[in-house]
């Protein structure tokens, strides 16, 4: 706050100092209370500051960083790239360390790392580590944040490499008994998915979104999202698993299971569901036919076809509703049984990637 | 044309063979028409989905919408009358769009509402339960299964 203060009021001269000031000291700015961070893209210089502090990229222009709190963990992934190069990512700040190295035209799209916790209150950087040039612009606000990153080559666009970093707060060790649901750069895919389905908009307007899930060689997880089909609606998910299960994010790693969205509350009307021999149902709002209505924590968290089709191979599907609540669907359960699915949990807040067992 | 008339004699006397050759229509055929299905599974699942509809807290609105309100969960009971189910999956036949003449269904009914469910039937990803009023027409789909 004093710096923001001190940088947006530039009429008296002793506040300048004492922004200048700021800037030269290790603490970086806009950390306020939680909850309340600040990019600090209106704070360009604190970076110059920190990069004068021996970070290491000196000629590094950033004009935006991410805040974090002490013990935070930030859920990094590359979102997209569009550069010739094959560029190097790095982070800087109070966590220093190279997050991914081959991205651009060599590839990398998808990759998820995470890293953390942050030792104390502070700022992370991020840079193309391959460029000398790079500069750095983030939008978002906490926790979650977009960063976009330039070679400072050519043209200033800002799209050489998209990241998206999320700012979370490592759950209870054990919270749900459920690996992979414990694993934060997991359950933080899986929140993601959801949010990506847009529950929050009208029926009609939300997706399905389904992924999988992956174990590093070290036995940490992460996500993927598998790309839709031109058969998803909000009322299926249309993707191949199996195509994207053969093609894994990063070297070594092992698809270990699915997960898919079901972005309706309980009696939501439900548009886009067709059947075999054409549809008699609506569509899309205002469309002819009748509305289905969801029911997502009927027959296990599943649609037969989630238990059937979904877990033949082998692989649980994990289930998350509109509701927060994550159902684990495991192979060989007979229709019967599904029902009474034991294997279910709710998010212990809606911004929070923590799941526990409903009381 | 000598041809053409010996080839219609020919024929025409082939189909009245066949015919009088053939076993009785479907239609008429007893306990094959049925269209109720009798796998016990599936029958206790949709049974039970309807009894929780009657008794669940958070079904009220859709009791409410069905006119079955104040039921208990004895009023919901297995249909096996061949006749009902036969409509049934007539109108489940109009639902999916697909005319199947070996479509099986399984009926619950609740006061004068029925409650029909085909495995086979696939909406999206789901299988629907669908409710129908007294005459047939559609009052909820439910993406219950």
């Amino acid at each position: 706050m004093q710096v923001k203060l001190g940088c947006g009021l530039v009429i008296l001269a002793v506040l300048v100092v004492a922004c200048e000031q700021d800037q030269m000291a290790p603490t970086p700015p806009s950390l306020g209370r939680r909850g309340a961070l600040v990019t600090a893209q209106d704070s360009a210089d604190a970076l110059e500051a920190h990069s004068g502090a021996g970070i290491g990229i000196q000629s590094h222009q950033s004009s935006g960083v991410v805040a974090i709190h002490a013990g935070d963990m930030a859920v990094v992934t590359v979102v997209s790239a569009s550069t010739a190069r094959c560029e190097s990512v790095g982070v800087f700040g109070v966590i220093s360390q190279t997050l991914f190295s081959g991205v651009g035209s060599c590839g990398g799209v998808g990759r998820s790392t995470m890293i953390g916790p942050a030792p104390t209150d502070g700022s992370l950087f991020f840079a193309l580590t391959s460029s000398s040039r790079s500069q750095a612009l983030v939008d978002g606000q906490f926790p979650d944040y977009t960063v976009r990153l330039d070679d400072g080559l050519f043209d200033a666009d800002f799209d050489d490499v998209i990241l998206s970093v999320k700012i979370r707060t490592p759950c209870p060790p054990g919270s749900s008994g459920d690996a992979v649901l414990d694993a934060l750069e997991a359950s933080v895919g899986l929140v993601d998915a959801l949010s990506t389905s847009r529950p929050d908009l009208p029926p009609g307007s939300r997706r399905e979104v389904g992924g999988l899930v992956w174990q590093r060689a070290d036995g940490t997880f992460f996500t993927s999202i598998v790309p839709p089909g031109p058969g998803t609606t909000e009322c299926r998910f249309d993707g191949n698993f199996a195509e994207a299960g053969r093609r894994p994010p990063e070297p070594g790693a092992v698809a270990v299971a699915k997960f898919h969205t079901h972005p309706h509350l309980h009696d939501d009307p439900v548009y886009g569901c067709a059947s075999a021999g054409g549809t008699r149902f609506a569509q899309f709002p205002g469309d002819r036919g009748q509305v289905p209505r969801a029911r997502p924590d009927q027959n296990g968290g599943g649609s037969p076809r989630d238990w059937d089709e979904g877990t033949s191979d082998g692989f649980p599907m994990y289930v998350i509703n509109a509701a927060g609540r994550v159902y684990r669907l495991d192979p060989g359960v007979p229709s019967d049984q599904r029902a009474a699915n034991p294997n279910k949990w709710e998010q212990t807040a809606p911004t929070e990637a923590c799941f526990r067992r409903p009381p | 044309m000598m041809l053409a008339r010996a080839l219609r004699d020919m024929l025409g006397a082939s189909l009245l063979a066949a015919v009088f050759a053939a076993p009785a229509p479907l239609a008429e055929r007893p306990q094959a028409s049925s269209r109720c299905g009798t796998d016990p599974v599936v029958q206790t699942l949709v049974l039970n989905g309807v009894r929780r509809i009657l008794t669940s807290a958070d079904e009220e609105g859709l009791r409410t919408r069905l006119g079955i309100a104040g039921l208990s969960a004895d009023a919901a009971l297995s249909v096996s009358d061949a006749r009902v189910c036969a409509r049934a999956a007539q109108r489940i036949n109009y639902l999916d769009g697909d005319n199947r003449r070996d479509r099986m269904v399984y009926v619950v009914e609740v006061g004068s509402v029925r409650a029909v469910h085909d495995p086979s039937f696939q909406l999206g990803e789901w299988s629907p339960l669908v409710f129908f009023d007294s005459h047939w027409k559609v009052l909820e789909t439910l993406l219950a299964f």
